[in-house]
């Protein structure tokens, strides 16, 4: 008798423990089917919104998904079109952006953010250099000096690269130089930095990628160097490497976008009417 | 600066993409489609005017067809490897190029 109500006790108290662990699993496991046949787009005081069929698409944190501006919206809603049987929100890129911009999850000022963002640079993949072996040496030489040339002129600051494991030291006019040029940037856009430069593991090559300097591709090869060096020699192994490489290409072009759309105003100039008509 | 032969390329990578994405459908329809074909028209007019735009359109292009593309190539890498229930022992050792000891090739 008393050891039939321990057990019925016991296993509320297991029961406790373990439940919340089986909802997450269970959650993690079972992807969302898509539920909607329609996917629009509808604007409503200067903001855009998305609409899966009559229901409008909210965020994570259960707010009224609205973005400032059309193209990003339209990125948007292409995203949602692309999932034909599951919702696949790891491959959502756009989407996700815009939830973070919205719900500000980490609730952090621009300030903490533009922090956060040059934590980066003390660690960054350019300015990390290796002396062997001596190909990969010479490699990074040749590929990562120019960008670092570039960065200099292009900012005006005093960058170095090193090839002790503590990294380089930053100065700290390069710091508040770059702090300045980044908190220009609004709220959204930031959100998009800071996800581009966790991407390339790179503030340097974010940078060149935001100011055009480069392409999506050759940033990401950039910052995959030694991987890619690795793979000439050892060979690619193509769920792995190239999971990678799509992962990042796809993840560093959304963020260059976000970045351009957000802020950048976009104004187009129409041709005068020619007068000689 | 971009020439018309490059940018017509990337317009046309874009609309196969977007054809990927609306596979019911005709793609003229849907609004990226529209939108897409708006800005290159916006822009072929002030061709003449200003560059700065121009260029600034075909990176955006550029960096979005990649976009398209490695989220598909991405999806296709997953649905062939992970997507799936357990290998046999079989097609794992077929997959790193090896068979199994007990039907070599020759037999």
């Amino acid at each position: 008798m008393a050891t039939g109500v321990f057990s019925v006790h016991a296993g509320r108290f297991l029961g406790r423990i373990f439940a919340p662990m089986q909802t997450i699993e269970r959650q993690m496991a079972a992807a969302r089917k898509r539920f909607y046949k329609n996917v629009s787009i509808s604007q409503s005081n200067g903001m855009y919104e998305i609409n899966l069929d009559r229901r409008k698409l909210k965020t994570p944190m259960s707010r009224l998904f609205s973005v400032p501006n059309e193209p990003i919206a339209i990125a948007v809603a292409t995203e949602w079109e692309a999932q034909h049987k599951e919702i696949k929100m790891s491959h959502m890129h756009m989407t996700q952006l815009c939830n973070t911009a919205i719900d500000n999850p980490s609730k952090k000022t621009p300030q903490q953010i533009v922090d956060d963002i040059l934590s980066f640079l003390e660690t960054d993949t350019i300015c990390y250099r290796e002396e062997s072996p001596v190909e990969l040496a010479e490699l990074e030489e040749r590929e990562w000096e120019p960008l670092l040339d570039w960065v200099r002129q292009r900012y005006d600051i005093q960058l170095q690269s090193s090839t002790s494991i503590h990294g380089p030291t930053i100065p700290k006019a390069t710091k508040s130089t770059l702090k300045k040029h980044l908190l220009h940037f609004n709220h959204w856009s930031l959100v998009g930095v800071t996800s581009l430069v966790e991407t390339l593991k790179s503030v340097v090559l974010s940078l060149a990628l935001m100011d055009k300097h480069l392409t999506v591709e050759k940033a990401v090869a950039l910052a995959r160097l030694e991987t890619e060096f690795q793979i000439m020699r050892w060979g690619n192994v193509e769920w792995a490497h190239d999971m990678e490489l799509t992962d990042l290409r796809a993840r560093a072009a959304a963020s260059a976008l976000f970045i351009h759309y957000n802020s950048e105003r976009v104004t187009t100039m129409e041709k005068a009417p020619s007068w000689s008509a | 600066m971009a020439t018309s032969m490059e940018r017509l390329r990337v317009l046309r990578g874009l609309i196969r993409e977007l054809r990927h994405v609306h596979k019911k459908g005709p793609v003229k329809e849907t609004i990226a489609y529209n939108y897409l074909m708006e800005q290159y028209r916006k822009h072929q007019v002030t061709d003449q005017r200003v560059c700065r735009a121009h260029q600034e359109l075909q990176r955006n292009a550029e960096t979005y067809l990649c976009l398209l593309k490695s989220t598909r190539l991405q999806q296709a890498l997953h649905d062939e490897y992970y997507g799936r229930p357990e290998r046999t022992t079989e097609e794992t050792a077929k997959m790193l190029g090896f068979d199994l000891p007990q039907n070599p090739p020759d037999k």
